[in-house]
C-alpha cells in the first residue's frame, strides 16, 4: 500500500481543494492507498474532514507527498518520501501584481524544484516543457461529477436573456464587475454566483455558498455563462455548464482552449473587448445560435472525463513517478539559480530607491544643520544689537512717546 | 543577445540603449525576418497608448517583448510575458538588464509565447 500525504495550507471551501479532496478520496477508497491530508499552516484549524488529517509537525514518512500550493513546497524537503511532486492547478505566480514581486519570485520556484510534476491544463505542460524539458509532467483534468451535472431543459427563449457570472468579485483576475457591467450593457438580467455573497456587485441577484446540485440548476437558470477571466489554471465553471447544456462567453484565458471551440460551444471574445463581449451577448438573443452551441457544449461535455477517470490518471500518474527513479536535479538547480537572479535583478531598483530616499535624508539633515546654525547666528547678531546702549535709548525713547 | 528596437520612435531608445553598451538594431514594422534574429523586441510605442498589434507578431516570434505600460493591455501582464516601464529611460535599463542577464527572464519569454497562442490560432 503506497502511503501518500496531500500538503496543503489550509482546509477551506476553495475549488482546488474540492479537486484535491476528490483525488484524496478516490487514491484512498478505490485504489486502496494510505492518504492523508498534511496541513502545513500552523496556525490552520483541522476541522471536519472524511480524510486523515495531520499537521506538518506530525508528519510520518511516506511514499508520495505532493505539494498544492507553492507555499506548502519547501516542506517537500522536510519530509521523508520517496518521491515529491507539485501538484499545480494554476500558475501561482499569475496571482500576484507587479508590485507583489517577493509572492510572484516565491510561487515562480516551484517551476524550479527537483520534483515531478501533475498539471490540470495543456498550457501548464507546455510552459513547463519549456522551462524544465527533462521533468516528467502529467496532466490530469479535473474530473466533472455527471451525476450532478447532467444535460437539463433549455431555459425558454422568448424571455430577457438570462446570464450567469460566476467567481469572486473582489479577485481581480476573475473579472466579475467587468462581466456584470458589460452583460448590463447588453440589456441581460444579471446573477452572481460567488464564494462570498456579501460582496457588494451591481447585479440582478447574487447568491453564494450553492452545493453542487444547486450549482447546476442555476446553471440550468440561465441561457450563457459569461467568464472574462484574466487567467485560469483550467476554469471548471464553464465546463460544468457545458454539462448542463448552458453555452459561455468567454475571454481566451489559459485552460479554455482545453474545451471551448469558439462558434461550436462558446463566443470567444478578446481581452478588453467591450464591443465585442456585448455584441456576443446580444447575439445569444438569437434562439437557433444558442441551439446549436447548447449541442456544441454537450457534445464536450460528453468526451470530458468524469471524476473516477480523472482519479484513476492521478493515480497512475504516482505509479508511473514511483516506478521511475526520482528527478535528476542539475536542471531544476539551473532554473533556481535564473530565478534567484531574476529575484537580486528586479529586487535592486528598490535598493535603488532606498539609497535615493537614505540620500535624499542625508542631505536634507546637512541642510537642516546648516538652517540651525545660520539661525543661530542671526540670534546671537539680534542680541548683539540689542544690548547696544544706542537700541536701549531708542526703545526708551519710543516707550516715552507712545505715553505722550 | 540580439536586440531589436521596433516603431516610429526607435532613434530616441537606440541612444538610450547605446549610452548602456547596449547594441541593437531598429525596423519600423514587425519584419519576419527582424523577428526571426532577434532575442528580445523594445517597442517604440507611445507610452499609455493601447498595445499595438506588433506586440503579437513579437511574443510570438518567441522574442522578449519590452514595451512601454499600455492601457489597454489586451490580456497580456506586465512581468509575467512582458517587461513594461513608465519611461524610456527605464525601458532601456531593462533591456540593459536582460542583456545581462537573459536566462533570468526565459520564464517571461515562455509566457509570452503561450499567451499568443490563441490569437496566432484565430488569425
Amino acid at each position: 500500500v503506497s502511503r501518500v500525504a496531500f500538503l496543503v495550507e489550509e482546509l477551506g471551501r476553495s475549488g482546488g481543494m474540492a479537486v484535491i479532496r476528490r483525488h484524496a478520496r478516490h487514491l484512498r477508497e478505490v485504489e486502496d492507498m494510505d492518504v492523508e491530508l498534511l496541513v502545513c499552516g500552523a496556525r490552520e484549524g483541522l476541522g471536519e474532514e472524511d480524510l486523515p488529517v495531520r499537521r506538518l509537525a506530525d508528519a510520518r514518512d511516506y511514499d508520495v507527498v505532493i505539494a498544492t500550493w507553492w507555499t506548502t513546497a519547501e516542506a517537500l524537503f522536510e519530509l521523508q518520501a520517496r518521491r515529491r511532486v507539485a501538484f499545480l492547478q494554476n500558475l501561482e505566480f499569475r496571482f500576484y501584481r507587479e508590485h507583489e514581486l517577493a509572492d510572484r519570485l516565491g510561487a515562480l520556484s516551484v517551476l524550479d524544484l527537483p520534483v515531478d510534476y501533475i498539471v490540470v491544463a495543456s498550457h501548464m505542460q507546455s510552459l513547463l516543457a519549456e522551462l524544465r524539458p527533462r521533468a516528467r509532467v502529467v496532466r490530469v483534468a479535473p474530473g466533472i461529477d455527471k451525476e450532478v451535472f447532467r444535460e437539463l431543459p433549455p431555459r425558454p427563449g422568448e424571455e430577457r436573456l438570462r446570464v450567469l457570472v460566476e467567481g469572486q468579485p473582489t479577485l481581480w483576475f476573475k473579472a466579475v464587475p467587468e462581466a456584470v457591467a458589460l452583460a448590463r450593457s447588453a440589456g441581460a438580467e444579471v446573477t452572481v454566483a460567488t464564494h462570498d455573497p456579501s460582496v457588494e456587485v451591481d447585479a440582478d441577484r447574487v447568491v453564494g455558498g450553492l452545493s453542487a446540485p444547486e450549482m447546476a440548476a442555476l446553471y440550468a437558470e440561465h441561457d450563457v455563462l459569461l467568464r472574462l477571466a484574466r487567467f485560469e489554471g483550467l476554469g471548471l465553471p464553464p465546463l460544468e455548464a457545458f454539462h448542463v447544456g448552458v453555452p459561455s462567453v468567454l475571454t481566451p484565458f489559459t485552460g479554455s482552449e482545453d474545451y471551448a471551440r469558439h462558434e461550436h460551444n462558446a463566443l470567444v471574445v478578446g481581452f478588453d473587448d467591450d464591443a465585442g463581449t456585448v455584441a456576443a451577448l446580444e447575439r445569444l438573443r438569437d434562439p437557433a445560435l444558442r441551439a446549436r452551441l447548447r449541442e456544441g457544449a454537450l457534445a464536450t461535455a460528453r468526451g470530458w472525463p468524469d471524476e473516477h477517470a480523472a482519479g484513476a490518471a492521478f493515480a497512475e500518474a504516482l505509479r508511473g513517478f514511483l516506478a521511475e527513479d526520482p528527478p535528476p536535479p542539475d536542471e531544476a538547480l539551473r532554473r533556481m539559480a535564473s530565478t534567484r537572479r531574476l529575484g537580486v535583478e528586479l529586487g535592486r531598483p528598490l535598493v535603488k530607491g532606498a539609497a535615493h530616499w537614505k540620500d535624499a535624508w542625508a542631505e536634507a539633515d546637512r541642510k537642516n544643520g546648516e538652517y540651525d546654525a545660520w539661525a543661530r547666528q542671526l540670534q546671537s547678531r539680534i542680541d548683539v544689537l540689542q544690548s547696544r546702549p544706542g537700541y536701549r535709548m531708542e526703545r526708551g525713547l519710543m516707550r516715552l512717546l507712545r505715553r505722550r | 543577445v540580439r536586440v531589436l528596437v521596433l516603431g516610429d520612435r526607435s532613434e530616441a531608445l537606440l541612444k538610450l540603449l547605446r549610452d548602456r553598451d547596449v547594441d541593437a538594431v531598429s525596423v519600423a514594422q514587425p519584419v519576419g525576418d527582424a523577428l526571426a534574429a532577434a532575442d528580445v523586441v523594445l517597442l517604440a510605442a507611445e507610452h499609455g497608448a493601447p498595445l499595438p498589434n506588433a506586440a503579437w507578431d513579437v511574443l510570438a516570434a518567441g522574442c522578449l517583448l519590452v514595451a512601454p505600460r499600455a492601457e489597454p493591455a489586451y490580456g497580456l501582464e506586465r512581468g509575467i510575458d512582458h517587461l513594461s516601464a513608465a519611461t524610456d529611460g527605464e525601458l532601456a535599463d531593462l533591456v540593459a538588464l536582460v542583456t545581462k542577464f537573459p536566462a533570468a527572464f526565459e520564464p517571461v519569454v515562455a509566457m509570452g509565447r503561450l499567451m499568443a497562442r490563441p490569437r496566432s490560432a484565430a488569425t
